[in-house]
């Protein structure tokens, strides 16, 4: 290419190159924290004093070792997957089968019982957890994994259920009407046609809840009170607690905590970025 | 005469199971706690006598309260400008890209911050802030503006835009992603015939871009009013309220007074206002944009 032509490209994408540009700089301000993190967990606590921006000079894994040890981050990872898989799992089921009764089933009550699921999306969960804890409290289930399971499923539920009814009235009623000529039940036809052509709903659900689950503070910090039981955020308040001013075990300890659902998200990135923001496209 | 009964109830299984759990753990709560808040629960005595609205006679005349509604209006307004305003940047700026093979990282870069829990964010912006062993003051030294150092979370309105910052960081990618979600469905059509009316892109930008986006800027602004009152996590976990009070939300004040200072009515009570202040804001924020709509 003669310079003439090099000249004229760049006058002609000079708007994308400067886009570029900025977008780099706004990338080095996102990723700056997270690469400081990484890079203060690996230091030795006199070298973090000293050399607070620059690069590790040794890896000091065992930061790793005592944050995950001390401040049993291996249970807590544990308790918030158990709480996790055991609250969305059940959101997913419940949540489909009403929305599909809410969308196929024409009955009295379906509006009033839906305006029910309505006031629940309006009602937030740092509105309830005062009563909410006496309310367990009262049913024994302060402390166990059982009551916060619920309290999730419920605060889960009217948001997943507003999303999948809209998915499924969407269903042209053929599909199931042929499917019962073939010979279905009313229930055969959502378990074997209905749900699975919700696959694209369901997903967003499963992930919306379990991201929020899995990060959540509030009801964990209120409902959960022994080591044994604690998720992930409550053990990393723990974490600062114990290493208070061994900063480079916090990061450390943050690192180990990042790094699962960071790389979750980046192997699953479409479907997480579709589940976190679903509905407001859809609103 | 069983079948007929039958079909009648069969709908209600379907649904029933899901508003079981609405109601019991979050329409009863709601409930108990309007109860709650009306009676004066003394752990010691183990007596609840009535006692009517006296605690939200207090809540509204509590300093602490009064403060912890302008810090959640303060964290509002402030964040929202920044999260649309540079949310729209970076999801414009995409936009603008989106054909060369770099710009999905792009999105993907910019969202990370918002699959990480509120308190590892916190966590980790604490540390930056520390006076000594904190990033900000470290690189401030290192490129000569060692006068701008602070001790940041000491001073009641730096902690504040500390917490905001750290809320921002979060949430602007969030934002821009769905923005330029909803960019990608404006018609390349009309960008095209404004360009061949003689519109340059600034007028493009103007009057057509900024009216087909306000439809999900509502949604937006939605989600931060009710997220901005309902805050908890990233300033109790950054400041916990200090220095004395002047960081306090709605929500961490209602949590400490109910749990760590005994005092469980008069928490209900703040939690029951915040209710209020939520249906009343998002109602006030339907109205007044229920009128701007544009279809396309």
């Amino acid at each position: 290419m003669s310079t003439e032509t090099v000249k004229i490209k760049i006058r002609k994408n000079i708007g994308k190159i400067v886009a570029h540009l900025i977008l780099a700089v706004v990338m080095i301000i996102i990723l700056g924290p997270l690469i400081w993190m990484v890079m203060g967990s690996l230091k030795g606590k006199v070298e973090f004093y000293t050399n607070v921006l620059g690069l590790p000079k040794q890896f000091l894994w065992s930061n790793y070792v005592a944050a995950w040890i001390d401040a049993k981050l291996a249970r807590c990872m544990l308790n918030s997957c158990i709480v996790t898989v055991s609250s969305v799992i059940p959101v997913v089921m419940l949540a489909s089968v009403a929305s599909y009764g809410f969308a196929r089933f024409k009955f009295g009550g379906n509006k009033l019982l839906f305006f029910v699921v309505l006031v629940g999306l309006m009602i937030t969960p740092q509105v309830i957890v005062i009563p909410l804890a006496t309310i367990l409290a009262r049913m024994k289930l302060i402390n166990t994994h059982l009551g916060i399971i619920f309290a999730y499923i419920a605060w889960a539920l009217p948001f997943s259920i507003f999303l999948l009814r809209a998915f499924f009235m969407s269903l042209p009623q053929e599909i199931i009407d042929s499917a019962k000529i073939d010979g279905c039940s009313e229930f055969g036809a959502f378990w074997k046609i209905a749900l699975p052509l919700s696959r694209p709903g369901l997903f967003p659900v499963a992930i919306f809840s379990g991201v929020n689950i899995w990060n959540d503070f509030l009801f964990a910090m209120i409902f959960l009170r022994s080591d044994k039981l604690k998720t992930l955020p409550i053990g990393l308040t723990a974490l600062e607690a114990r290493f208070s001013s061994s900063y480079t075990m916090i990061l450390a300890g943050l690192t180990i905590a990042v790094v699962p659902i960071a790389v979750l998200f980046v192997i699953f990135r479409g479907e997480f970025m579709k589940g976190l923001t679903a509905g407001s496209l859809k609103i | 005469m069983r079948k007929m009964n039958f079909t009648k109830i069969y709908p209600y299984l379907y649904i029933l199971p899901a508003i079981v759990f609405i109601a019991l753990f979050i329409l009863y709560p709601v409930a108990q706690g309007l109860y709650l808040s009306m009676l004066d629960y003394d752990p010691i005595m183990r007596i609840s006598p009535y006692v009517g609205m006296k605690h939200y006679a207090r809540v509204f005349r509590d300093p602490v309260f009064l403060t912890a509604v302008r810090n959640n209006f303060l964290y509002i307004g402030v964040s929202l400008i920044t999260e649309v305003a540079a949310g729209l940047m970076i999801a414009l700026l995409i936009n603008k890209v989106k054909d060369s093979l770099i710009s999905p990282s792009y999105q993907v870069i910019v969202f990370t911050p918002n699959v990480i829990s509120m308190v590892a964010v916190g966590l980790l912006f604490s540390t930056i802030y520390h006076p000594q062993l904190g990033a900000l003051n470290t690189i401030l030294e290192k490129v000569g503006l060692s006068s701008w150092t602070r001790i940041w979370l000491g001073d009641p309105v730096l902690a504040l835009g500390c917490i905001i910052v750290a809320s921002s960081w979060r949430y602007i990618g969030f934002v821009a992603v769905i923005y330029f979600g909803a960019l990608q469905r404006i018609p390349k059509e009309l960008y095209e015939v404004a360009s061949l009316d003689g519109a340059n892109s600034i007028h493009q930008f103007l009057y057509i871009t900024l009216p087909l986006l306000r439809g999900i800027t509502t949604v937006i602004v939605g989600l931060a009013l009710i997220g901005g009152f309902t805050v908890f996590a990233i300033p109790y976990v950054i400041t916990r309220g200090q220095p004395y009070h002047s960081t306090e939300f709605i929500v961490t004040w209602s949590i400490k007074r109910a749990f760590s200072m005994e005092n469980i009515s008069y928490g209900t009570a703040i939690s029951v206002v915040l209710l209020g202040i939520v249906l009343i804001a998002t109602a006030l924020y339907l109205k007044w944009r229920e009128k701007e709509v544009y279809e396309y």
